[in-house]
């Protein structure tokens, strides 16, 4: 072969290289934007699922006595302290809240905020809790980690704790539950704290978000009121 | 050329230039054959994803589900699908350890024991979806909705919408 002959086909070669690696490059650019419209839809679908919570919650009903009771009416209620933890009242609360957990399915957080008071106070256990603008009562559900690494709503215990503390501080959470007459294995949480989550920074009494995937707080907030009595700010974890 | 050492003729002395150029053109054509997949792939994954979200919104036009909006829902579902397979499936009534009843299931009621099965172990009834779609780009999406029950008190449920193609 003659050395014209040589040096085409080695050009043809360079040629084809050439070729091939914008091929495996465009490969990868599809595959990063493709990651990024799927992130986007992703975010469309975890909000679609907050604004579905809050307006679940605040329809939520059931029958006592005969009588239908909206679930955030009747927790503006307990909180205003128009009735206690004795009452049959309460653990429907609890019931239904056991049921929103499990019915979202990602970890979930709600924070109360009082709006038509000040504060709103609730005397548990010889203590008394006050909540207002500044410091919510957070309700929150239990997760637990299953081997491959996806998180499962089991009950209305303990929560979102686990990664929900600083660097080197136990969260701090007092349990102001109360046990009803039936064994329903969960309790109602409050504790009033300062919520924080720029960047997983802590909040004033050590206790923060660590803000790592895929756990990250919902950045749209929405506002339900029932009866004027409650304003809930959602927060949904996932 | 003749009777030069070493020639071994016109064919014979191209002949090695054979196998690079054979190279060359495999690696260039399974390049272009891996990005074309690589795309397809990615693509098939968004765009199932946008067809369940879509659909998702639509028949969550309200919150409220009643024994007629499920009729309602399932046939907006069926109607948008497209070229898309959509299932709907609602659990309703949480019952502590006993789980959540199966409400309905949407196009089939022959799936329902399929379904049953997603609400304690939804990986589980992926994986087998996988199977039976052989490993298409399947996209399941749970969402909280209200159930209005025969009392008329409204209870949490869920709405589990699933999509491939």
């Amino acid at each position: 072969m003659n050395r014209k002959a040589q040096a085409m086909i080695i050009d043809a070669l360079f040629f084809l290289m050439l070729c091939g690696m914008s091929a495996a490059i465009l490969a990868w650019a599809s595959s990063v934007y493709g990651n990024q419209a799927l992130e986007a839809y992703r975010y469309l679908y975890m909000i679609d699922i907050e604004s579905s919570t809050v307006q679940v919650l605040g329809e939520i009903s059931y029958d006592y006595q005969g009588n239908e009771l909206f679930w955030l009416d009747q927790f503006g209620r307990y909180l205003e302290g128009q009735f206690n933890e004795s009452d049959p009242r309460f653990a429907l609360l609890l019931d239904n809240w056991d049921a929103v957990c499990k019915m979202v399915g990602n970890p979930l957080m709600v924070e109360v905020i009082p709006e038509d008071k000040t504060s709103v106070c609730v005397k548990q256990k010889g203590k008394e809790i006050c909540a207002d603008r500044e410091h919510p009562i957070i309700l929150s559900c239990r997760l637990e980690r299953e081997e491959n690494g996806q998180v499962k709503v089991t009950s209305t215990l303990e929560s979102i704790l686990n990664y929900m503390t600083c660097e080197g501080n136990p969260g701090v959470y007092e349990d102001l539950g109360a046990r009803t007459g039936k064994d329903y294995g969960h309790m109602l949480f409050m504790k009033i704290r300062d919520l924080e989550e720029q960047d997983g920074k802590c909040g004033k009494d050590g206790i923060g978000i660590r803000p790592e995937p895929p756990y990250y707080a919902s950045p749209k907030f929405t506002k339900l009121c029932h009866n004027n009595i409650c304003t809930f700010y959602a927060k949904i974890y996932y | 050329m003749l009777g030069k050492r070493g020639y071994i003729g016109p064919l014979g002395d191209d002949f090695p230039s054979i196998f690079p150029l054979m190279l060359g053109l495999i690696i260039f054509f399974s390049t272009l054959s891996l990005a074309y997949t690589a795309y397809q792939a990615k693509n098939d994954t968004v765009q199932t994803m946008r067809a369940n979200l879509m659909i998702s919104r639509a028949v969550r036009y309200q919150i409220y589900f009643d024994k007629d909006y499920w009729d309602y829902a399932c046939q907006l579902a069926l109607a948008l699908r497209g070229n898309y397979q959509t299932h709907l499936a609602m659990w309703i009534e949480y019952k502590g350890d006993k789980g959540w009843e199966l409400g309905g299931v949407c196009p089939s009621e022959d799936e329902s024991e399929f379904w049953e099965e997603y609400i304690n172990s939804p990986s589980d009834v992926q994986n087998i979806l996988l199977e039976k779609t052989k490993n298409r780009q399947v996209s399941f999406m749970t969402y909280p909705v209200i159930w209005k029950g025969n009392d008329g008190v409204n209870k949490p449920a869920r709405l589990v919408v699933v999509t491939w193609r």
